[in-house]
């Protein structure tokens, strides 16, 4: 996450809290709105597997966020991971209550046992918040390229495999990105501009054709906001691709 | 291990889709590890399978040439030369065991050749060299078979030198019956011996000389004895001539009989 994103979301957040406890009911409701992600991300990483919205972990979470709303103080730090810590101590509570009442001993309960009663630190919830923005990320490129009818599974078939050639298909979604009417030509008529770019650009049109849905994906990353997953797509800008 | 962390762009119960540093998309198999859009993942990146296939065909590259030149059986062509057979009937070594031997490897090579075409080549140049005879070779091969229990490697080694000797022959009975000064099929090979026995009938009738008769009757044993190793040694060609050349022996018969038919004439005459 980005440090100023992450600084606004938590003055936000900071800001509801004090409404919050200022007597303000309706604030209650927009940090659920805004802490629902976190919530359930921090119950399904402790528990081990996915939490749906109406699971009993959820609920849990719910009523460990009021908690912690209530005891939060600026000084123990950022509330994020302060609601998140109250989050885990409780699901762990409410995972040892119950296997202290189940009957049979659950293969995957006693398995889970030995991850949720592990102890973590604070990069444990800033790891989630990393995520939480990823997936936010992820989310509009898939809104995004489905307009164009690419689908995010197809894309390890669709990519080139060598990496000298994925440097010549983003090179090519590079030059799209950086010129206003090839990126007009694209987003207008949802195909790639290969007779300007092999006329202009001297383009191997082949590779073009053949890698088409991985440059129109390249591009849209290119052109959008994603910080995090250009870092991946695009090492020309500078970014962590690449690491060997 | 060199491992990358790529982030996680798909995600179910068994399987995800990896964004990896270099814009490299991956399926993975998660085994069962819960995984959620988003999440980073550690990816081994080394390529485990493709060193150990690797690994595995270099080893079959090293196990298959020691193999190959790993000698089963040897066959000794008369005394001159050894040769060492693998298992998939190539020769894999040559020893020369007389200078004669050794005259003949330095004009021909025949190292990874097949059995049958090594003793063919071989036999031709020691005809060249030498003036063998085929039958002398075929007459001093020896087989050695390395291995126990390995009689169906011995007869086809012996099977594969027949061939290559039965190539090589053909050239040199065409040579006989062209110094003999007739053709080479079967019709005249037994001109040839009515010929010897005619001529030799003849000289006893004209001569008729009592004071000679034990030189005559030894001149005529002497011809019967050629005539008799004539015969054989042609029945001997002739028979093989029958399996290998049908078809050729066939076109020449019909040239060749009006030929004979013609010289017949003569003779009567």
């Amino acid at each position: 996450m980005d440090k100023n994103s992450a600084i606004d979301a938590d003055n936000l957040l900071y800001q509801l809290w004090l409404d919050y406890r200022n007597g303000n009911p309706a604030a209650l409701d927009d940090i659920f709105e805004k802490l629902t992600p976190f919530c359930l991300r921090v119950c399904s990483k402790t528990c081990g597997k996915y939490i749906y919205e109406n699971d009993d972990e959820a609920s849990i979470a719910r009523l460990a966020v009021v908690e912690a709303l209530d005891k939060y103080d600026p000084a123990k730090g950022t509330m994020p991971i302060f609601i998140g810590q109250v989050i885990r101590n409780r699901i762990i509570d409410y995972k040892r209550k119950e296997r202290r009442q189940s009957v049979i001993s659950f293969n995957l309960l006693s398995k889970g046992a030995y991850r949720f009663e592990e102890e973590v630190d604070e990069s444990f919830f800033e790891e989630i918040i990393d995520s939480i923005a990823r997936k936010q990320e992820i989310n509009k490129l898939q809104d995004l390229l489905q307009q164009f009818q690419i689908y995010i599974n197809e894309l390890p078939s669709l990519s080139p495999q060598q990496q000298k050639t994925r440097q010549n298909a983003q090179q090519i979604a590079a030059i799209i990105a950086n010129n206003q009417d090839l990126c007009d030509y694209l987003l207008t008529k949802k195909s790639l501009p290969l007779k300007e770019l092999e006329e202009n650009w001297q383009i191997n049109r082949k590779l073009a054709e053949r890698y088409r849905k991985y440059i129109i994906m390249a591009v849209l990353i290119y052109i959008n906001d994603f910080p995090l997953l250009q870092d991946y797509i695009l090492p020309m800008k500078g970014g962590r691709a690449d690491e060997n | 291990m060199k491992t990358k962390k790529g982030i996680v762009v798909e995600a179910d119960k068994n399987k995800a889709v990896i964004l990896l540093p270099g814009g490299e998309y991956r399926k993975v198999r998660t085994g069962g590890n819960y995984l959620e859009e988003g999440d980073l993942y550690e990816y081994n990146s080394t390529p485990v399978v493709r060193y150990a296939v690797a690994a595995v065909l270099l080893l079959a590259i090293i196990v298959g040439g020691i193999d190959y030149n790993s000698v089963k059986a040897y066959a000794s062509l008369g005394t001159d030369l050894e040769l060492g057979i693998n298992r998939w009937g190539r020769v894999v070594s040559v020893q020369a065991k007389s200078i004669e031997g050794q005259q003949i490897l330095d004009n021909v090579q025949v190292k990874n050749d097949k059995l049958e075409i090594a003793v063919e080549k071989i036999t031709r140049q020691a005809m060249k060299e030498e003036n063998k005879n085929p039958q002398e070779i075929r007459q001093n091969l020896k087989t050695k078979v390395n291995a126990k229990d390995n009689q169906k490697l011995e007869e086809n080694i012996k099977k594969n030198v027949n061939k290559g000797l039965d190539k090589a022959i053909p050239n040199e009975k065409v040579k006989i019956n062209k110094g003999k000064g007739n053709g080479h099929n079967q019709n005249e090979q037994q001109q040839v011996i009515n010929d010897l026995q005619v001529n030799t009938e003849q000289t006893l009738d004209e001569e008729n000389d009592n004071s000679e008769p034990q030189e005559i009757l030894s001149e005529e044993n002497d011809d019967k004895q050629e005539i008799e190793k004539e015969e054989k040694k042609l029945e001997h060609s002739e028979k093989k001539d029958e399996q290998n050349e049908k078809q050729k022996s066939s076109q020449n018969s019909k040239n060749e009989n009006s030929q004979s038919n013609s010289k017949n004439k003569n003779n009567e005459e």
